[in-house]
């Protein structure tokens, strides 16, 4: 015969051990979660890698030299509406409500005769914060994320300013460090002459989500970089 | 111990046991669930990548009724209902259909990697999901998934085949459940999900050459 002090211990021990399943499957289903968001994450940023692919510089036949598309200049696409489109296929093609994205578009300043990226890049352009919803909780802190997606574009493109710089030797044969977007490559006797575009854009956009179930509350963050298909050799 | 503490322990075991297993297979369910709406997912966005190539590099299938994978064992009139799904889609009397030019060259290539990359997946996922199948209950022992895509601007009778158009490639699959049935949680034996990927002007519906977005 069990005395009440045991069946008070195998209650006891019942409520932990509730309790503990509990907190795993709650556990679990919050693993899942967050991956699935960030799985929608990379669905999104490959839609747009795939997505709206318009130049976003231009040939100034008056100077002869490529620019960055500006607003003011006759083009039929600018900075802001390749952007826009971004968000309008964003907007499109986002799960829910609690969506939003951040996105920003910088330069490489590239020398045109080596290709080599000639400036330590610093992020100036503008940053356009997407909400997709009233219910984007993530997007609430608009200036800290985008103070975050500078960063991001920064540390990217310090990275490839120091690879280009580091691994360009000057040799003529030698493709090492030139990540600019090639013009043309053509021998003029025996001599090998190069062009690149002196820009080089890259997209950066951080997509948040929240994720908000019972009992599991929690923001999805991840940052993505894209180089508009039309540079890439 | 006395007799009647170890019939009242074997008693507790035999009530824990099958809410353990049920746990357990439930576990396997939702597990079994996740896995293949992961899947989906990138099964749709291959296709969605795919859909940029102008000449993807695969064997061009005589028809979209190349696209059949039956469950082993299962009636002929269920393999014909899955045939059904793309007859009906190349059929101009039927309402399902699509239009001449719609699956191309190019397009089958692009299923055919797609259903590939299915099969490689799991060689027991059967495609595609049959159309009005009278006994669903054997019908979905196995998971059945179905690739295609949508033109939204397409209408039968006015197809541009030289525009330029933006596909959204989804993967419909029907998975089977087995403690959520038993328990009669679900209206059907099986639950239905649908993933989808956009691939943006990914090319014409000419059937001589496909163009691609620069």
């Amino acid at each position: 015969m069990r005395t009440d002090n045991e069946e008070g211990i195998i209650y006891l021990e019942l409520m932990i051990g509730l309790i503990l399943v509990l907190a795993v499957v709650l556990g679990v289903a919050q693993l899942y979660l967050i991956s699935w968001h960030r799985l929608q994450h990379e669905v999104i940023a490959t839609e747009i890698l795939m997505g709206p692919q318009e130049g976003s510089i231009y040939f100034d036949e008056v100077n002869n030299t490529f620019k960055k598309l500006d607003s003011s200049e006759r083009s039929p696409v600018t900075p802001d509406s390749y952007l826009a489109q971004m968000a309008k296929l964003f907007r499109s093609r986002k799960p829910d409500e609690s969506y939003a994205m951040i996105i920003g578009l910088e330069y490489l300043l590239i020398d045109p005769e080596t290709g080599v990226v000639v400036e330590n890049p610093s992020p100036e352009s503008s940053v356009y914060i997407i909400e997709s919803g009233l219910e984007a909780r993530c997007s609430s802190d608009g200036p800290e994320l985008e103070n975050t997606i500078r960063n991001f574009a920064a540390s990217k493109l310090q990275v490839a300013y120091d690879y280009s710089n580091t691994n360009y030797s000057g040799q003529v044969s030698s493709d090492a460090g030139r990540v600019g977007s090639k013009l043309y490559d053509v021998y003029i006797g025996e001599q090998r002459v190069r062009k690149y575009i002196n820009l080089f854009p890259v997209v950066f956009f951080r997509i948040c989500s929240t994720v908000d179930q019972k009992f599991i509350r929690s923001d999805v963050t991840t940052n993505h970089f894209i180089i508009p298909r039309i540079h890439l050799k | 111990m006395p007799g009647s503490q170890s019939g009242v322990s074997i008693l507790g075991l035999a009530i824990v046991l099958p809410f353990v297993l049920l746990l357990v297979l439930a576990g396997y369910d939702l597990l079994h669930v996740y896995q293949v709406r992961v899947f989906a997912q990138e099964v749709s966005l291959l296709t969605a990548k795919l859909s940029h190539s102008a000449s993807p590099d695969a064997d061009i299938p005589s028809s979209a009724e190349f696209f059949v994978n039956p469950t082993p064992g299962e009636e002929e009139s269920v393999t014909q209902r899955r045939r059904d799904y793309w007859v009906e889609r190349t059929s101009p009397e039927n309402e399902e259909y699509r239009g001449v030019p719609y699956y191309t060259d190019k397009e089958l290539q692009v299923l055919n990697l797609g259903y590939g990359y299915l099969s490689s997946f799991s060689s027991k996922i059967s495609f595609p999901i049959p159309n009005r199948v009278v006994d669903e209950r054997r019908l979905y022992k196995r998971t059945n998934c179905t690739i295609d895509f949508t033109i939204k601007e397409i209408l039968a009778a006015s197809i541009e085949t030289n525009h330029n158009y933006s596909r959204l490639v989804y993967v419909e699959c029907h998975v089977p459940l087995l403690v959520f049935e038993i328990l009669n949680f679900v209206e059907k034996p099986y639950i239905e999900l649908t993933q989808s990927a956009f691939a943006f002007e990914s090319g014409d519906l000419n059937p001589s050459s496909s163009v691609v977005a620069p």
